[in-house]
């Protein structure tokens, strides 16, 4: 439960910062998904799926931030998720690129399922066009702030973990 | 962790997965039907607080830094300023004159395009956090009278230009749709020929926007830098509100109409104050 609480406050965190203090972007005016970044550490080092849960609370949140309908992140969030926690369980973690790997893996699975879910739902979706030069520059720039959240984030860890490993005697 | 690596993904692990996959769609087709599913106290007041709390905070540091480096430069301006001064001194002189001479001109074009309209001024304090959607976020909601659909406009560098619409309104914040946006639409006319065509966006505010359905025969009339406005058949925006300037254009063999870019008017990457306009209850 403390995994959960911790891992989505810190992924809505860096959604309130994405919509104000990044606001006009980096590259080309192309915001960094900092929110999916923190999820990805997160069901990345909770294999119980955790980090799964934590992303639909977030995505919720991105949700009501963002002029998309309810549901929409929370789809694409808890979608990243699990794949991030399927991942986990075929590879360990290292310094830069699984992290990177995973950042622009989920950028892309986001990309073609926004383009599933406007077949489905046309209502006011918008999708990613996954062929933009703009999609290009957010792919990169996720993976390496994928990467630096890793980083920073492997220092809190224990905070973010379900039952964190206890020293033996 | 060795055993994780060689027993796999539990059952559970797919079983939370599946209930919050799906428990997303469900609220994704709960909400592309009715949008207004969350309690409009906790949307407007919780988020659009804590949205300006944010955009507050980085004010005042943003605000704390500035005045630092400002220190350093008052000197080499105060300097600078005693030589423009005397240039000043003699320009005084002129400036009564312009400013007599622009009062006539004014009242003589009615450079107001909207003057019986009532303007609320409001900031942009926050935008969408994704890059999918385009949405900006100001500081006033229905507490101050904007409604949805409300168009908005902006002044930049003497121009008077469209910047969007309200979408969403909330207790003291509203959401913008921008006219970059891929799903934003108005009625828009060639201010020279008056042909009528719409305006469309492409989703990112570096890219220009589309002006569709412009017949081919326009094609010998067109130029670059031609004024495109809004021609207000769509109802939504007043008429006469300067959208953009032609760019390029090109003819498209298999379709009736010509394909043109137009850059905004209004430069929406620096944008920090929008006007939203109340054209007063509906006839």
């Amino acid at each position: 439960m403390k995994s959960i609480l911790i891992s989505s406050a810190c992924a809505i965190l860096m959604l309130f910062i994405q919509s104000t203090w990044l606001s006009h972007g980096i590259v080309l005016g192309i915001i960094p998904d900092l929110a999916l970044s923190v999820l990805l550490f997160s069901s990345f080092i909770n294999k119980n799926g955790h980090g799964i849960i934590a992303a639909f609370i977030a995505g919720i949140v991105a949700d009501m931030l963002s002029a998309s309908p309810l549901g929409y992140f929370a789809f694409l969030f808890s979608s990243c998720a699990y794949l991030a926690t399927l991942v986990s369980y075929v590879t360990e973690k290292d310094v830069f690129v699984i992290p990177f790997l995973l950042g622009t893996g989920a950028t892309v699975v986001m990309g073609f399922l926004s383009r599933i879910v406007v077949l489905f739902f046309s209502a006011n979706i918008h999708a990613y066009k996954i062929f933009s030069a703009e999609f290009g520059v957010e792919l990169i720039m996720n993976g390496l702030f994928t990467g630096l959240i890793f980083f920073l984030l492997s220092f809190v860890q224990r905070f973010f973990e379900h039952g964190p490993r206890k020293a033996l005697p | 962790m060795k055993n994780s690596r060689f027993h796999g993904p539990t059952r559970a692990v797919h079983q939370k997965a599946a209930v919050c996959l799906i428990l997303s769609l469900a609220i994704l087709f709960v909400s592309t039907k009715t949008m207004a599913r969350i309690p409009d106290i906790f949307k407007g007041y919780v988020i659009g607080g804590l949205q300006k709390s944010f955009a507050a905070v980085s004010s005042f540091f943003s605000r704390s830094i500035g005045a630092v480096s400002q220190l350093r430069s008052i000197q080499k301006d105060y300097e600078a300023l005693l030589d423009k001064m005397q240039d000043y001194e003699l320009r005084e002189r002129d400036f009564a004159v312009l400013k007599e001479e622009n009062q006539r001109l004014k009242e003589l074009l009615d450079l107001s395009s909207l003057p019986d309209t009532k303007k609320i001024a409001a900031h942009v304090i926050a935008r969408d956090p994704s890059n999918t959607y385009s949405s900006l976020v100001i500081d006033k909601g229905y507490d101050e009278g904007i409604k949805k659909y409300m168009p908005v406009i902006a002044y930049q560098d003497g121009i008077e230009g469209l910047v969007g619409k309200i979408i969403e309104v909330k207790a003291s914040t509203s959401v913008l749709q921008p006219l970059y946006d891929q799903r934003f639409f108005a009625a828009a006319r060639l201010a020279k020929t008056r042909t009528e065509g719409m305006i469309n966006g492409q989703g990112f505010r570096d890219s220009p926007l589309n002006l569709l359905y412009i017949p081919k025969g326009e094609m010998d009339q067109l130029k670059q830098g031609d004024v495109v406005v809004t021609s207000g058949l769509d109802q939504v925006f007043p008429p006469e509100i300067m959208v953009g300037r032609v760019g390029n254009f090109r003819l498209n063999e298999f379709s009736s109409s010509l394909v043109i870019d137009v850059q905004p008017g209004i430069d929406l990457s620096r944008i920090e104050y929008v006007f939203v306009i109340d054209k007063g209850p509906s006839e």
